[in-house]
C-alpha cells in the first residue's frame, strides 16, 4: 500500500517549465509516476513532456482531478505556490525549494495548522514508493519495493543508505525525506505515524543529523507509541556543538541537542542505532534475532 | 539545515533596533582615535568606548574602556586599536554616553525548536550580562511564544513584565519596547535579537546598552538595508552542515562530499576509527550533482589550507554515474599537488569509476566502493602520507 503517494497519485508539477521542474519532470514520468499536468504562470495553453501547461494550480486541478503537487521554484515564487496550492486543495504538498527563508516557513506552518494538507518540505529530495511513485529528485534506481519504510533529513546520504538495503535485498515500501530546514511542514513524527499505521510496513530506518530537536522529538514518540522495530543513524557527531551561555546572576552553559543526545534518545526509545551508515543493513538483517 | 545566519555588529543592531523606536544611548562609530575624539566631545561623560567585533564576550577581553572625558577617551581607544579579541584586530569602535543604572534586564527573541516559532525571553538581574539563547535554559526565565503573522500582543509583554517582578511603574515603557522588539525581529527576518542589557538607569530611562542580531541569509534578498551595510566575513556558519560553505575545524583531514549529511557520515566515520589521530580539518559539500566546476572549487579549497595532510572524497551517484565522475576527478586532481586522496565511489556504475581511478595508476590517488574500505586507508595516509601505498 505505501504510505503517501502511490501509482494512482494524480500529481502537478508547480514550475514546470523551468530548468530543474522540466528536468524532473521527465525522469518522474520515465519512472512512472502519474503526472497529469503542471503550471507555470503564463504558458497556460503549452504541452512539455506530452504533459498540458496551466497559469494557476486551480485551472490544473479542474482539468486534471489532481491531488497532489511538486513544487519546484525559487525561494519567493515558492512560498506563493505552496499557499496557491493550499487554498486550491491539494492534499499533498512537495516543496522541493531550497532557501525558503524561516519567517516564511514558520508562517505557512500556522496556515497549514488547521487545513487538511500536508506539505513535505522545503529543501526536500521528496517521496519515493518503489515502482509506483517518485515525488521529487530521489534517483529512481536505488529503490526497490519491499516492507520497510524510510525516513530522513539528509539528501544524498539517505540514497546512499536506501541503495546500500536495496543491494542487500531489503526492499522499502515508500521513502520520505522531510527535508533539512529549520523549520519544516512535516517533522519525523507524522510520518512514523503513518508508517505504524500502514500495514505493510514492518520495520522502520530513521536518518537524522546533528540539528535541531526533531530527533528527540521522534525519540519520544516512538517510545510512547510505535511498536514496529525502528532503526536509526544519526550523522554530525564531529560537529563542533552550538554552545550557548545563560543568565540570572549566574552564569551556566546549556548545549542544543547534539548528535549524542540524539542517538541517547533513541537508544532509550528502544531504537537500534548504527553507528556507521553501512551498519544499518546488519542491524535490519538481526531484528528478531 | 540549516540557517546560516548573518550576524550585525553591535552599531548595526543598534541602528537596526532605534529604527523602531527601541532607545539606545547617543553615539556613533569611529575608526581612529581622532575620530573617538571628536566624537565624545559632544556626548556627555561617563563615556564607553566598545570594540565593535562580532564574537562576544568583549568586556573578558578588555574590548569595553570607560573615560571621563575627550582625551581620555582618546588615550583608551588607542590601546583599543591596537588590540586583538578573540582572534578579530579591532579596526572599529562604537563611542557613546554611558549610564550608572539601577536595574538591568535581558530581553530576547530566539528561534524556538520546540516551538517551531519565536520565543520571548525576559529575566532581571542585577548581574552583568553576556547573552541568553537556549532551550532548558529558558526555563528559568520568563517566556512568551511570538506569533509570526501577529506578533507579540501586548498582554504577552505584561506576563513577562509581571514574572519577572518588574514593578508596574515601568510596565509601560517595557511593553512599548518588548512589541517594538518583535515588530523589529519579524520585520527583519532576524533569528535572534537581543538586547543585554537592558537597563533602567537613574533617571528612570530604559536604555538598551548592547543588542545583538542574527539575520536569517536566506532571506537577505528582501532586506537591503541590512544587505547593503554587511560585509564579507560577517556571514556566521552555524555549526551545522555546511551547505556550499566550506566547515573549518581543527584536524588534518580534509573532506569532499556530494551531500551535507553524507560528508558529515564519512567524518564521523574516519575520526571514530582508530581515534585520536584522525580529526576532520575541513569539509565541503559540492550539492548532489557534483558538478565539474563545484568539484573544482572544492579541491581548490582544500589545496590551499597548509594542515590539511590527507583528502577524503566520498561521491554517490545522483544525476551523472561514477564513470563520469571519476573521469571528471582524474582531471582536476592533475591541476594539484600530490595530496594522499582516497575516493570512495558508490551507486551507478561505482565498479567502472572504482576501475578507471585504479587504471590510472597514481601513487597518491585510490578509490573503493564502501566507506569501511576507506577508514583504514585514511588513517594509515595520516601516520605518514610519505610512505602510504609505497
Amino acid at each position: 500500500m505505501a504510505i503517501l503517494a502511490n501509482r494512482s497519485t494524480p500529481i502537478i508539477v508547480q514550475g514546470i517549465t523551468g530548468r530543474e521542474g522540466s528536468f524532473y519532470t521527465r525522469q518522474m514520468i520515465d519512472y512512472g509516476t502519474q503526472i497529469v499536468g503542471g503550471v507555470t504562470p503564463g504558458k497556460g495553453g503549452e504541452w512539455i513532456h506530452g504533459k498540458p501547461v496551466f497559469d494557476t494550480v486551480t485551472k490544473a486541478i479542474d482539468a486534471t482531478g489532481a491531488n497532489t503537487s511538486i513544487i519546484f521554484a525559487p525561494s519567493a515564487a515558492a512560498v506563493d505556490a505552496i499557499y496557491e496550492a493550499v487554498d486550491a486543495d491539494i492534499e499533498l504538498i512537495i516543496c522541493v525549494t531550497e532557501g525558503i527563508p524561516v519567517l516564511d516557513m514558520m508562517r505557512i506552518r500556522s496556515y497549514l495548522q488547521y487545513r487538511n494538507v500536508r506539505l513535505i518540505g522545503p529543501n526536500c529530495p521528496g517521496i519515493i514508493t518503489p515502482n509506483q511513485a517518485n515525488l521529487g529528485i530521489i534517483p529512481g534506481y536505488v529503490s526497490v519495493p519491499g516492507n520497510i519504510g524510510v525516513v530522513s533529513r539528509s539528501g544524498t546520504l539517505t540514497y546512499d543508505i536506501i541503495y546500500s538495503m536495496t543491494r542487500k535485498g531489503l526492499g522499502q515500501t515508500t521513502c520520505v525525506g522531510i527535508g533539512n530546514d529549520t523549520v519544516l511542514g512535516t517533522d519525523y513524527v507524522a510520518i512514523l505515524h503513518l508508517f505504524e499505521d500502514d500495514p505493510e510496513t514492518e520495520v522502520i530506518v530513521l536518518i537524522g543529523e546533528n540539528s535541531g530537536q526533531m530527533e528527540i522529538e521522534a525519540a519520544e514518540y516512538i517510545k510512547a507509541f510505535m511498536t514496529k522495530p525502528v532503526v536509526a543513524y544519526i550523522s554530525g557527531k564531529t560537529m563542533p556543538t552550538d554552545v550557548l551561555r545563560t543568565h540570572a546572576g549566574k552564569t551556566t552553559t546549556h548545549t542544543l541537542p547534539t548528535a549524542h543526545h540524539k542517538i541517547e534518545s533513541l537508544l532509550n526509545a528502544g531504537v537500534r542505532v548504527a553507528d556507521h551508515p553501512e551498519q544499518i543493513p546488519v542491524l535490519i538483517q538481526n531484528l528478531g534475532t | 539545515m540549516l540557517d546560516i545566519s548573518l550576524k550585525l555588529y553591535e552599531y548595526q543592531a543598534k541602528r537596526r533596533f532605534s529604527q523602531f523606536s527601541i532607545p539606545i544611548p547617543p553615539g556613533k562609530t569611529a575608526t581612529s582615535p581622532d575620530e573617538v575624539y571628536d566624537i565624545a566631545i559632544g556626548l556627555s561623560s561617563p563615556i564607553a568606548i566598545k570594540s565593535q567585533v562580532l564574537k562576544d564576550n568583549r568586556a573578558a577581553a578588555a574590548g569595553i574602556q570607560f573615560a571621563g572625558d575627550a582625551e581620555e577617551a582618546r588615550q583608551k581607544s588607542i590601546i583599543l586599536f591596537s588590540t586583538t579579541i578573540h582572534g578579530q584586530p579591532v579596526e572599529k569602535v562604537l563611542v557613546e554616553a554611558a549610564y550608572n543604572f539601577v536595574t538591568s534586564l535581558y530581553l530576547g527573541i530566539v528561534h524556538h525548536h520546540r516551538a517551531n516559532g519565536p520565543v520571548m525571553i525576559a529575566a532581571l538581574s542585577s548581574a552583568d550580562f553576556s547573552h541568553v539563547t537556549g532551550i532548558e535554559s529558558t526555563d528559568q526565565f520568563a517566556n512568551e511564544n511570538i506569533h509570526p503573522f501577529l506578533g507579540l500582543h501586548p498582554y504577552q509583554a505584561r506576563n513577562l513584565a509581571s514574572i519577572i517582578n518588574l514593578p508596574y511603574e515601568h510596565w509601560s515603557a517595557f511593553t512599548e519596547i518588548a512589541i517594538n522588539l518583535s515588530q523589529c525581529y519579524l520585520a527583519s527576518d532576524a533569528l535572534t535579537a537581543e538586547i543585554s542589557p537592558l537597563v533602567i538607569t537613574s533617571q528612570t530611562q530604559f536604555i538598551a546598552l548592547n543588542c545583538k542580531m542574527h539575520i536569517d541569509d536566506d532571506a537577505l534578498y528582501r532586506q537591503p538595508d541590512i544587505a547593503s551595510i554587511t560585509q564579507p566575513g560577517q556571514v556566521f556558519l552555524t555549526p551545522y552542515s555546511g551547505q556550499t560553505r566550506p566547515i573549518y575545524l581543527e584536524g588534518n583531514i580534509g573532506f569532499i562530499a556530494n551531500g551535507s549529511g553524507l560528508g558529515m557520515a564519512t567524518m564521523d566515520a574516519v575520526q571514530s576509527y582508530g581515534g585520536g589521530r584522525n580529526q576532520p580539518g575541513c569539509m565541503i559539500d559540492i550539492g548532489s550533482e557534483a558538478s565539474e566546476s563545484r568539484l573544482d572549487f572544492a579541491l581548490q579549497t582544500i589545496h590551499i589550507l597548509p594542515q590539511i595532510h590527507v583528502l577524503v572524497i566520498n561521491i554517490f551517484a545522483v544525476v551523472a554515474g561514477c564513470d563520469q565522475t571519476a573521469r571528471i576527478l582524474l582531471r582536476l586532481l592533475d591541476k594539484y599537488p600530490p595530496l594522499p586522496t582516497i575516493i570512495r565511489l558508490a551507486g551507478l556504475n561505482a565498479e567502472e569509476g572504482i576501475q578507471i581511478i585504479q587504471n590510472a595508476n597514481l601513487r597518491h590517488v585510490t578509490a573503493f566502493n564502501t566507506l569501511s574500505q576507506v577508514l583504514g586507508e585514511a588513517v594509515d595516509a595520516t601516520k605518514d602520507g610519505n610512505t602510504w601505498r609505497s
